[in-house]
């Protein structure tokens, strides 16, 4: 006999959002997710919004990694205006989302063992994510939601020592590695909860549109940085992790390969900074904006967030406010794919399988 | 699958037990990561995104800062013909585009990140209490800990 059953909105592993599964025993026959428990109706809301006060709303979608969410709106916003961007501003921008991204997969690994029952890497992934909201602070004064790009720059320089500390932390956490190897992604322990559970082939993640680290899980070696680079990963020696197993371990290797890719990234973006202006001319591409507006326009851009290609069709009609602002962020795509992995899969997995998909349900919902 | 086919015999089986233990008694040796909040303090960054202030001298009384606010939580007074921004704190995102917009810089930022109330009205800050410095004590409680004390290996100081 099958039994149908809510898992959320408020159950402590799926975060706010629903999903009506029956069970039959103790595997899950079938799994509908209900979205829209956290819908705040953000992209109405920000066709009443000027361009520069609409960030902070934006970056609501996602708070543990904001700093992409800023990112792909200015992109849009500098593409209609044609904005000219300086130098430093591009590395500036490319060192907090690399920071936002460390700190996010760090934050996914807290999640994703604490579902498996390991407390342990739990404390150790938000211990060291708090050195990297640290630098983030630093460099644009809070912990999160950051505000901190604005069109044709962004808003303050990096003090002379930040460079320092970023070397040092991020040398702190590669010292870190072989412990989290050892103990988290080659232990059997772990392993054996995450090997062939909640497999995801290649052929199904790009049928179903896959993104971000469940895409590269599978074994698809797709990542917006590289392909349509933007800030200044063009100048960036990094490489994209990809494996080919497609299950919930795979995906984690995956974050933990792109933390650090991202280590490197900082390391280059610290030492090739080059001296300059943060602003094409001092506040006033962001002047344009705030008091004259976009020109007319229709713009897609897009931009890699931590978990995965966020995209943003833009269009103004002219004025102080946009006409349409769409997003499509990965989480929402991701979701798709609950039904398929949770297909006869025993329920001891769904919350670790969940988490391995990293599905973050504010940024679902919008 | 289960755990005993990913272990190649039993001297890394008891590894996996005995690992963990070991790393765990070395732990113990390194300081601890987090800080004993109302006993202890730790300041924040320089140029943290705090309480607002309102430097009265140097305001033109543009309201310009009332116009990019995302959250709408400035209003205006007008005291003697001149008008002068308040702000609700209760609604305030610490965005930090008011301060960022005022031309004269007279909005300032400062550290004071903990001013709780028993109500709500007591956030909203009058025209003229935006011009008190906050008392560093409000959010010096404690003693001070520095990023190296609470971390291992490496230093921020
Ligand atoms: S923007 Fe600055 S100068 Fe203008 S009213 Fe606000 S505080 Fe005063
Ligand atoms: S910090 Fe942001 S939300 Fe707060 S008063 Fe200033 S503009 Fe408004």
């Amino acid at each position: 006999m099958s039994l149908t059953v809510n898992w959320g909105p408020q159950h402590p592993s799926s975060g706010h959002f629903r999903m009506v599964t029956t069970i039959d025993g103790d595997r899950i026959v079938k799994a509908i997710p209900k979205i829209g428990y956290t819908h705040r109706g953000i992209e109405k809301l920000l066709e009443n919004r000027d361009y520069i006060p609409a960030i902070p709303m934006i970056e609501r979608f996602n708070m543990t990694d904001c700093a992409p969410m800023n990112m792909c709106w200015i992109l849009g916003v500098e593409d209609l205006l044609g904005a000219e961007v300086p130098d430093r501003a591009h590395y500036l921008r490319t060192i907090l989302c690399e920071i936002s991204r460390i700190a996010s997969h760090l934050y996914n690994l807290a999640l994703y063992t604490v579902a498996i029952g390991m407390y342990t890497p739990f404390m150790w992934a938000i211990g060291d994510r708090e050195y990297f909201l640290r630098l983030a602070e630093e460099l644009t004064g809070v912990r999160l939601a950051f505000a901190y790009m604005l069109p044709g720059g962004v808003r303050r320089d990096m003090s002379e020592d930040l460079g320092g500390k970023i070397m040092k932390t991020v040398d702190y956490l590669e010292k870190r590695i072989p412990e989290y190897n050892r103990f988290v992604y080659e232990s059997p322990t772990v392993e054996a909860r995450g090997r062939d559970v909640g497999v995801l082939t290649r052929e199904e993640a790009l049928e179903m549109g896959a993104a971000g680290p469940v895409l590269r899980g599978s074994g698809v070696a797709l990542d917006m940085r590289k392909k349509a680079p933007y800030a200044a990963y063009e100048k960036m020696d990094f490489d994209v992790v990809s494996y080919p197993e497609g299950d919930s371990h795979a995906r984690m290797l995956v974050r933990f390969g792109e933390m650090v890719q991202s280590f490197r990234i900082l390391r280059q973006a610290v030492k090739e900074i080059p001296n300059g202006d943060i602003h094409a001319v001092t506040k006033k591409t962001s002047t344009i904006v705030r008091t004259r507006g976009v020109p007319e326009g229709k713009t897609y851009v897009r931009c890699e967030a931590a978990r995965g290609m966020i995209g943003l069709y833009l269009e103004s009609h002219g004025g102080r406010r946009p006409y349409r602002a769409k997003f499509s962020t990965p989480s929402f795509r991701n979701a798709y794919i609950l039904p398929k992995i949770f297909n006869n899969a025993p329920v001891a997995d769904a919350p670790a399988t969940y988490h391995s998909l990293d599905i973050w349900a504010l940024e679902m919902d919008r | 699958m289960s755990i005993t086919k990913r272990v190649n015999g039993v001297g890394e089986f008891i590894r996996t037990i005995v690992d963990p233990v070991i790393l765990g008694f070395r732990h113990l040796f390194r300081p601890r990561q987090t800080i004993r909040y109302p006993f202890e303090y730790y300041e924040p960054a320089d140029g943290y995104r705090g309480r607002i202030i309102n430097d009265l001298e140097k305001c033109i009384n543009c309201m310009l800062c009332a116009r990019i606010c995302p959250d709408k939580c400035i209003s205006q007074k007008i005291v003697e013909g001149k008008k002068w921004p308040e702000i609700d704190f209760g609604r305030c995102c610490f965005c930090g585009f008011c301060v960022w917009v005022c031309p004269p810089d007279s909005l300032q930022m400062t550290k004071d990140h903990s001013f709780p109330t028993y109500n709500k009205e007591d956030l909203f800050y009058e025209w003229d209490e935006l011009g008190e410095y906050p008392d560093p004590s409000s959010w010096r409680v404690g003693k001070e800990i520095k990023q190296k004390k609470i971390q291992h290996e490496m230093v921020f100081e």
